[in-house]
């Protein structure tokens, strides 16, 4: 399909206008977040509260309720479960995200399976879809962007020393328990923008793909957040056009395309590097006095 | 007479049940010069997060300028061992160093203008000035090393702690770094842990061999004809402290 026809198609129906919207709006969320998860190393942590929402969702649609109302305090929750743990026990914390993950799975599916009425389509719940985004939707999302930009705007600079050096941020009394649950929350967020593009199995590849590519060409936090989320852009609307005509499953082609580039760009700066230090090396070989 | 700005009463400190520090006594006085040596293992470190109020004492007390350790932190700078850190974590060097100016009362949204100019000078002191924006990660281990001093700097600390931090450089800039300490000590008082004893006993007015218990050796003691012998010597003390 050429561009000219996707384009056409974006004019024409508004799902396609709404899908490309939240695709934008998911971008902002999972580059400023997804930045502090692949720098701060907390991926796991990620995937954890990611899975556990299915809980949530569950729970909610068995009551009626919007689903991604469910999700958001689902994820929440998870995050201050792990939170604590990680800051009290300090011990066996990816036994306990490993057991919420799978945990809330289970209390989702079970809740779906029971749900009366003709059944809900799961796949939907776990891989996303971006084309039956609403208005509404595009709201909720809005509001949780907002959120996220005003919390990390605040609180920049302890958030960046929680996530640098913990023990250094508490002596120059940081809160750091409550600035790291904040961060967890700040997930929690992401997680639940990021479920309706790309489904709750697949979050963890849009939270940490477009950061970790930013990471190999910046070394400042800030640009990172700006160039993750410039990433996150080209890939849910490259995504979304690219999967739009053979009808492919939106959100599994925008996490490839995530993967394939990150995979790209390790090969190429690994390349880069090879390159020069042969440059190196084979200058020296030709001037031998320091040339 | 002014309060010491440390000072360990009858201290003693376990993990669980296993004794890592026994009745230590210490006074550190104002412009002191410490150097905390003793073995792997021996205390070191849980006596610079007991100053630090990072761990509690089992027994005994721990002031620092006359309060308790988490008291006095805003006027503690610490410089903690570089290891430990991720050497590509994206942050410049002025962000660093500006991570000094955090307090409890400064923590929402910038930094403000007397911040940075005091991080400037704090980096001037230590004279990676020309650095301010470079990365963290393009940085020697040598930079890198007096990057975290002035981040410790930056607050206009009245003693400053420092945990190993010749650790990760080779011995040229070992040298420089405890010259610019000597430096620092003419306006403050510095408390240095290190393994490396030899070295450090130039510098120092007072050395610590902690090993479990806790023996300070004044500066007359380690003129520097005296060197090498008190060096063996507080070796040899230690071992057989060991062996009782």
């Amino acid at each position: 399909m050429s561009v000219s026809e996707f384009l056409q198609a974006v004019m024409a129906f508004p799902f396609m206008q709404n899908a490309l919207l939240a695709g934008a709006l998911a971008s902002i969320a999972c580059g400023i977040t997804g930045t502090y998860v692949v720098v701060k190393r907390i991926a796991f942590i990620g995937g954890g509260i990611s899975h556990a929402v299915l809980g949530g969702m569950g729970v909610a649609y068995y009551l009626g309720a919007d689903p991604m109302s469910g999700a958001l305090i689902a994820a929440v929750i998870a995050a201050v479960i792990i939170g604590l743990v990680r800051l009290r026990a300090q011990q066996h914390e990816d036994t306990l995200i490993g057991a919420l993950w799978a945990v809330g799975m289970a209390v989702g599916i079970i809740f779906i399976a029971k749900t009366p009425g003709y059944s809900v389509d799961l796949t939907s719940f776990l891989f996303g879809n971006i084309l039956m985004v609403t208005a509404q939707d595009l709201v909720l999302i809005g509001i949780m962007d907002l959120a996220i930009l005003a919390l990390v705007g605040l609180f920049y600079r302890p958030f960046l020393a929680v996530v640098f050096d913990e023990e250094y941020a508490r002596l120059r009394g940081v809160p750091v328990e409550f600035m790291y649950l904040l961060l967890l929350c700040l997930i929690s967020l992401t997680v639940v923008v990021l479920i309706q593009v790309v489904g709750l199995i697949l979050v963890i590849a849009l939270l940490t793909l477009p950061a970790a590519i930013a990471g190999q060409y910046t070394r400042r936090l800030g640009r990172m957040m700006l160039l993750a989320s410039a990433l996150g852009l080209v890939f849910t609307t490259v995504g979304l056009a690219v999967s739009f005509a053979p009808d492919l499953p939106t959100g599994a082609t925008i996490v490839l395309l995530a993967g394939v580039t990150y995979i790209g760009s390790v090969a190429v700066r690994s390349l880069q590097h090879y390159v020069r230090y042969w440059q190196r090396l084979h200058a020296r070989r030709n001037y031998p006095n320091g040339g | 007479m002014s309060e010491p700005v440390l000072q360990f009463r009858e201290v003693s400190f376990a993990y669980n049940a296993t004794p890592v520090l026994e009745n230590v006594n210490l006074t550190v006085d104002e412009r002191d010069f410490l150097g905390v040596v003793g073995p792997n293992g021996g205390g070191k470190t849980t006596l610079l997060k007991l100053a630090l109020g990072i761990l509690r004492p089992s027994q005994g007390l721990v002031t620092v300028m006359g309060q308790s350790p988490i008291a006095a932190r805003p006027v503690v700078g610490y410089v903690p061992q570089l290891l430990e850190f991720d050497r590509d974590f994206p942050i410049t060097v002025m962000d660093l160093v500006l991570m000094g100016r955090l307090s409890r009362r400064s923590l929402i949204g910038r930094y403000s203008q007397r911040d940075r100019e005091a991080a400037l000078a704090a980096m001037a002191a230590v004279e990676v000035d020309g650095l301010a924006q470079r990365p963290l990660s393009d940085l020697s281990g040598g930079q890198r090393q007096r990057v975290f001093i002035a981040r410790a700097l930056a607050s206009n600390p009245q003693v400053l702690f420092l945990d190993e931090p010749t650790a990760s450089v080779d011995s040229r800039v070992e040298q420089d770094i405890y010259e610019l300490l000597r430096e620092l000590n003419k306006t403050l008082t510095v408390v240095l842990v290190t393994h490396d004893f030899g070295f450090v006993s130039s510098y120092v007015n007072k050395v610590a061999c902690v090993n479990r218990r806790l023996v300070v050796h004044s500066a007359a003691e380690i003129t520097k004809e005296a060197v090498f012998d008190i060096y063996n010597r507080s070796v040899q003390m230690l071992q057989h402290r060991c062996e009782i």
